[in-house]
C-alpha cells in the first residue's frame, strides 16, 4: 500500500515540510499508524519517520510495489492491522518519511523557531541528512528479536526468528530448505505455520518450556476471555504443523549450533534440574536455517537518548518508557506509544497510538479535556483488555530463569561486531575489581563500539556484568545512547542541511 | 535450496546484480539480502575473527549482513558499506561480500 502525503506533493510545502512539523511520529507500525489516523485529520501536519521502506512496522511488513502478492498475510491476526494500513494511505496533511533513520533528537536550541518548535530531530536517508523542528514528537520504535548468544549463533543460517518472518512477508523467499525454530515465544508456530503453508519445509520446533506452561491458563476469567483468540489461532498452528510433519518438542531448548561456513543443524537438550540443559542427554537435529525465538527487546534507545526516563523490566523487554496516562514521557512534548513502554504485541500499540493521539490534541488544545476523556475512556478499556492477554503471554512464553545465562559458554562472541567473548569480558572484570557498568566494560573491552551500537550485545553484556559482581541489571545499567543513533557516513554529517534554503 | 515462493506472487522481469564478480539473477524489488539468500548464499561478510556472517535481524538493527555496495549510476563512486537488508537491488549494482570486518 502507498502511504502518500499531500504535503510531499506540492513544491512548496514540500520544503517547510521538510523542517518543520506540529507532530513528528517515529515509526509507522500499528501505534504510529494509529497516532496518525488519529491526528490527521485535526488540523495539524505530522510527519511519520520509519527506516522501512513502507508502512507497517514488523507487524505488517509489506511487499515492495513492484512484488505483488495476491492474498498477503490472510488470517484474523492480521485483520485489524490491515485496515489501518488501508486507512492511512490517504491521511491529509501526513508527510511520510520511509527509508529514514533517527539519528538524533535534541532541544531546539535555535531561538529563532524554539518558541513554537521546541525539538528538533536529526534525520538522514541514504543521500543526506537534515533537521527536522517538531512541537510535539511521538516516539514509537517498537521491538526487536532478543538476540540469544549460544555456540555457533554467529553462522550464517542462525537467524532472529522476526527476520526470518520479514524475509517471507515482505520478499517471499524462504531461506532454507529445512527450517528449524528454538525458543520459547510462541511467534515460532505462526512464523513455521507461514512457512509450510508457503509450500517450505519446517524441521523441527523446540520450546524450552513445557506445554502446560505454554498453553497456561490465565489467572483471570477476564484474562482467559481476551486471550481467546489468540490461543485459538496457535493451537491451530500447532494442530496443522503436526499435520505437516512437523516435530514438535516441549521441555526442550537450543545448546548449539552445528556448522562450519553455515548452519547443518542445531543441537538440543531437555531442561534437567534448576532449569539448565542436561548435555548427558541432547541430539541433534539437521536443518540449514534456525530460527531464534526467545522473545524480544524493546527499541527505547531513541527516547532514551532523549532524556525520558526508563525503568529495567526484564520481563517487558529491557529499558522500558514511563509515562503518564496520556503517553506522555517525562519529558515535555515527548510522547511514546507501543512497544517500548513495555512489550504487549501490535494490539495494545494500536490502541496506546491512538491515546497518545488523544494526548497530543488535548495539549495543542485542538480538543477539550472533556471531549478527550470521553474519547479516550473506549481506548481504555480496549487497552486493558488487551494488556490482560500481553501479560500472560510474557508469563507463558518467558525463557526459564537461568537458561539464557547457561548457554554461554567462555568462548561465545557476546558483541558479534567487535568479536567480543564472554570470557575476554568475565577476565576484564576480575582483572579490574571497580568495574561496575556497561558503559565502563564498553571503554575498556570494545563490546557495544561496533555499528549496531550495543543493540545487539547490551542487555548480554548488562546481564552478564551483574552476575559476576552480583548486583543488579539495573544497578550495572545498559550503554548511554548517543546520536547518531546509527552509523552515517562522515560525509552525509558534514553535508547536514541547516536551513530549508540550503536543500 | 532456498526458494522463492511463486505461487500467488508477482515478481517483474528479473534483473541482473553482480556479486563478487560473478552475475546474479534478482527480481525489481527485492532487497540484497533477499536476492542473495534466494540464491542459497548465506555468507555476506566476515567479522573480525575471519568467521563467516550473514542476515540475522533482517530489520536494519544487527548490521551483521553489511555488504560492500556500487551503484551503476554512481559516477566515479567507490563501494559503500550498506546492510542488505535494508538495500533494494538495482540494474547493474555490484556487490562484494568479501570484507573483513563488521
Amino acid at each position: 500500500m502507498g502511504h502518500k502525503g499531500t504535503a510531499m506533493e506540492t513544491g512548496a510545502d514540500h520544503q517547510t515540510a521538510n523542517h518543520q512539523t506540529d507532530v513528528a511520529i517515529i515509526g509507522a507500525g500499528p501505534a504510529g499508524l494509529a497516532a496518525a489516523e488519529r491526528l490527521a485529520p485535526c488540523a495539524v501536519t505530522i510527519t511519520i519517520v520509519d527506516e522501512q521502506a513502507a508502512a507497517g512496522g514488523q507487524f505488517l511488513r509489506q511487499p515492495p510495489p513492484e512484488i505483488r502478492v495476491l492474498n498477503w498475510l490472510p488470517g484474523r491476526l492480521y485483520d485489524k492491522g490491515k485496515s489501518l494500513l488501508n486507512l492511512t494511505q490517504a491521511l491529509p496533511g501526513a508527510n511520510w518519511r520511509f527509508g529514514t533513520t533517527v539519528l538524533g533528537l535534541f532541544e531546539n536550541d535555535d531561538p529563532k523557531t524554539s518558541g513554537r518548535y521546541p525539538w528538533r530531530l536529526w534525520l538522514s536517508d541514504r543521500n543526506r541528512s537534515w533537521f527536522l523542528n517538531a512541537r510535539k514528537v511521538l516516539i514509537a520504535p517498537g521491538c526487536y528479536d532478543r538476540p540469544v548468544a549460544f555456540p555457533g549463533w554467529m553462522l550464517p543460517g542462525v537467524m532472529a526468528t522476526g527476520g526470518l518472518q520479514a524475509m517471507l512477508k515482505s520478499q517471499q523467499v524462504i531461506p532454507g530448505d529445512n527450517i528449524l525454530f528454538a525458543g520459547t515465544h510462541p511467534l515460532q508456530l505462526i512464523v513455521a505455520d507461514q512457512i509450510v503453508k508457503a509450500g517450505g519445509k519446517v524441521g523441527a520446533i523446540c520450546f524450552a518450556q513445557n506445554l502446560r506452561t505454554l498453553f497456561s491458563a490465565p489467572a483471570s476469567p477476564a484474562a482467559l476471555w481476551a486471550s481467546r483468540p489468540k490461543y485459538s489461532e496457535a493451537l491451530a498452528c500447532m494442530v496443522r504443523l503436526k499435520k505437516a510433519g512437523v516435530s514438535l518438542h516441549f521441555g526442550r531448548t537450543i545448546v548449539s549450533a552445528l556448522g562450519k561456513d553455515r548452519v547443518e543443524g542445531m543441537v538440543v537438550a531437555p531442561l534437567g534440574a534448576g532449569g539448565k540443559p542436561n548435555l548427558a542427554a541432547q541430539e541433534s537435529i539437521a536443518g540449514d536455517i534456525i530460527g531464534i525465538c526467545f522473545g524480544f527487546l524493546v527499541s527505547s534507545e531513541l527516547a532514551r537518548q532523549a532524556g525520558a526516563s526508563v525503568t529495567w523490566s526484564e520481563a517487558k523487554g529491557g529499558w522500558i518508557v514511563r509515562h503518564d496516562r496520556w503517553m506522555h514521557s517525562d519529558r515535555p512534548g515527548l510522547s511514546v506509544a507501543g512497544e517500548i513502554t513495555g512489550l504487549a504485541g501490535a494490539d495494545v500499540a494500536m490502541e496506546e497510538g491512538r491515546l497518545a493521539a488523544l494526548g497530543l490534541l488535548r495539549d495543542l488544545e485542538l480538543l477539550d479535556d472533556q471531549q478527550c476523556d470521553r474519547m479516550a475512556s473506549t481506548i481504555r478499556r480496549e487497552l486493558e483488555k488487551h494488556k490482560l492477554f500481553a501479560k500472560h503471554l510474557r508469563r507463558a512464553s518467558r525463557p526459564p530463569k537461568g537458561l539464557l545465562d547457561s548457554l554461554i559458554a567462555d568462548d561465545t562472541v557476546l558483541c558479534r561486531c567487535e568479536a567480543v567473548t564472554a570470557g575476554e569480558l568475565k577476565s576484564l572484570l576480575a582483572e579490574n575489581p571497580t568495574l561496575m557498568t556497561a558503559n565502563a566494560v564498553k571503554l575498556l573491552g570494545r563490546a557495544g563500539m561496533g555499528p549496531c551500537q550495543g543493540r545487539y550485545c547490551g542487555h548480554n553484556v548488562q546481564n552478564l556484568i551483574a552476575r559476576e559482581r552480583n548486583a543488579s541489571p539495573e544497578s550495572v545499567g545498559g550503554f548511554t545512547p548517543q546520536a547518531p543513533l546509527k552509523p552515517v557516513s562522515i560525509n552525509t554529517v558534514v553535508q547536514t542541511a541547516e536551513s530549508p534554503s540550503h536543500q | 535450496m532456498a526458494k522463492r515462493v511463486t505461487q500467488g506472487v508477482e515478481r517483474g522481469p528479473p534483473i541482473t546484480i553482480v556479486v563478487d564478480g560473478v552475475p546474479l539473477e534478482a527480481y525489481p524489488g527485492e532487497t540484497l539480502a533477499a536476492a542473495l539468500m534466494a540464491a542459497g548464499r548465506l555468507t555476506l561478510g566476515f567479522n573480525w575473527n575471519h568467521r563467516a556472517r550473514g542476515a540475522v535481524c533482517n530489520m536494519g538493527v544487527c548490521f551483521e549482513c553489511l555488504v560492500e555496495t556500487l551503484r551503476s549510476d554512481a559516477e566515479g563512486a567507490d563501494y559503500e558499506l550498506q546492510r542488505a537488508c535494508m538495500t533494494r537491488v538495482e540494474e547493474g549494482m555490484a556487490i562484494r561480500t568479501t570484507r573483513h570486518g563488521p
